[in-house]
């Protein structure tokens, strides 16, 4: 079995954009680790027993329980989404609630919701598209700092302090609530418009699958 | 023909998702090489990182199998080869060099009757 070219750099995105939906914001790093470990397994499993039929589901089941195992282990010593925790809390309704969110709706959402928040105004435009990139795009450190012709270190800096604010925020960004809407809508636009013209035309292509809304 | 075993040892580095899946094809690839020229007799399995380790008369059980990481054998490969230069030949194409990993190869002990 072949594997499409970005698959994994494309699944990344809305895995960890769903997971961060489920975990809450200030959980957004608990969500990088899952989505890295479902990568780890993926690359053990499949070098030797090659890649399954669609890889794509079983990166996401993998993922899915891997947060399962999170969600029941951590849930007194975590919060996790203020939307989900009273679904989130119960056995009856947890399983059902994190396979609704890891539904294709749920996560086309997630991606766009995720891109809004990292489009914070208390980050600066280049901070927000390294964000994007790193987050929603599944760039390294040293991807990115070769887009932007700089240094690993301070990239590295950057989306490490750019991080830190997003997940100080108290829920992810309301997508469906018109506050700040436009506002982060020009911004989100324009890092649309840098990924395409910083020659990640491929990438941006593969990995989002969003156009944005006619305004 | 003789039978040896590739011991994978080492070489996971924390790596972006399209590091991850350059690493995987590479694996694919030298894999599929050797098939195509006989040489896998089985291409074997991944083992968990983590394990238990006993030792002794006392049998004394710790969380192992060993603590530093580089050196926990991470999936094992059955491989037929001409003799063990020749299986240390083809070990040179394994992936896992490149990112500081040992490919420990051993031959299958043969019982002469």
């Amino acid at each position: 079995m072949e594997l499409s070219e970005h698959l994994f750099r494309h699944e990344a995105g809305r895995m960890v954009a769903t997971l961060t939906r489920i975990f809450g914001v200030h959980n957004l790093n608990l969500a990088e680790d899952v989505v890295q470990d479902a990568f780890c397994r993926a690359l053990e499993i499949w070098k030797f027993q090659g890649a399954p039929e669609n890889p794509s589901a079983w990166l996401m089941t993998t993922a899915k329980n891997r947060a399962l195992d999170v969600l029941r282990r951590e849930r007194t010593a975590r919060t996790f989404a203020p939307e989900l925790t009273r679904q989130l809390e119960s056995e009856w309704t947890l399983a059902p609630t994190v396979e609704e969110e890891f539904g294709p709706t749920a996560m086309k959402d997630d991606e766009l919701r995720m891109m809004f928040s990292c489009c914070s105004p208390r980050l600066s435009e280049d901070a927000q598209v390294a964000l994007i990139l790193h987050i929603l795009c599944g760039f390294s450190v040293d991807e990115i700092a070769s887009a932007f012709v700089s240094s690993h270190a301070s990239i590295e800096k950057r989306i490490t302090r750019s991080k830190k604010v997003i997940a100080t925020s108290k829920k992810l960004f309301d997508i469906s609530g018109a506050q700040d809407f436009a506002h982060r809508l020009s911004a989100v636009q324009r890092a649309l418009y840098l990924l395409f013209n910083e020659g990640s035309r491929e990438v941006a292509a593969h990995t989002l699958r969003w156009t944005p809304p006619n305004h | 023909m003789n039978e040896f075993v590739f011991l994978y040892r080492g070489g996971q580095a924390g790596r972006s998702p399209e590091e991850a899946q350059q690493v995987m094809q590479k694996w694919m690839a030298w894999f599929k090489e050797l098939a195509e020229k006989g040489h896998v007799k089985d291409r074997g399995q991944p083992l968990e990182r983590s394990g238990k380790l006993v030792t002794g008369k006392r049998k004394t059980v710790t969380d192992g199998p060993f603590a530093e990481a580089k050196d926990v054998v991470g999936g094992y490969t059955l491989i037929v080869a001409k003799d063990l230069n020749e299986a240390a030949e083809l070990s040179k194409g394994c992936p896992i060099l490149e990112f500081d990993g040992q490919v420990e190869v051993r031959p299958v002990m043969k019982l002469n009757m």
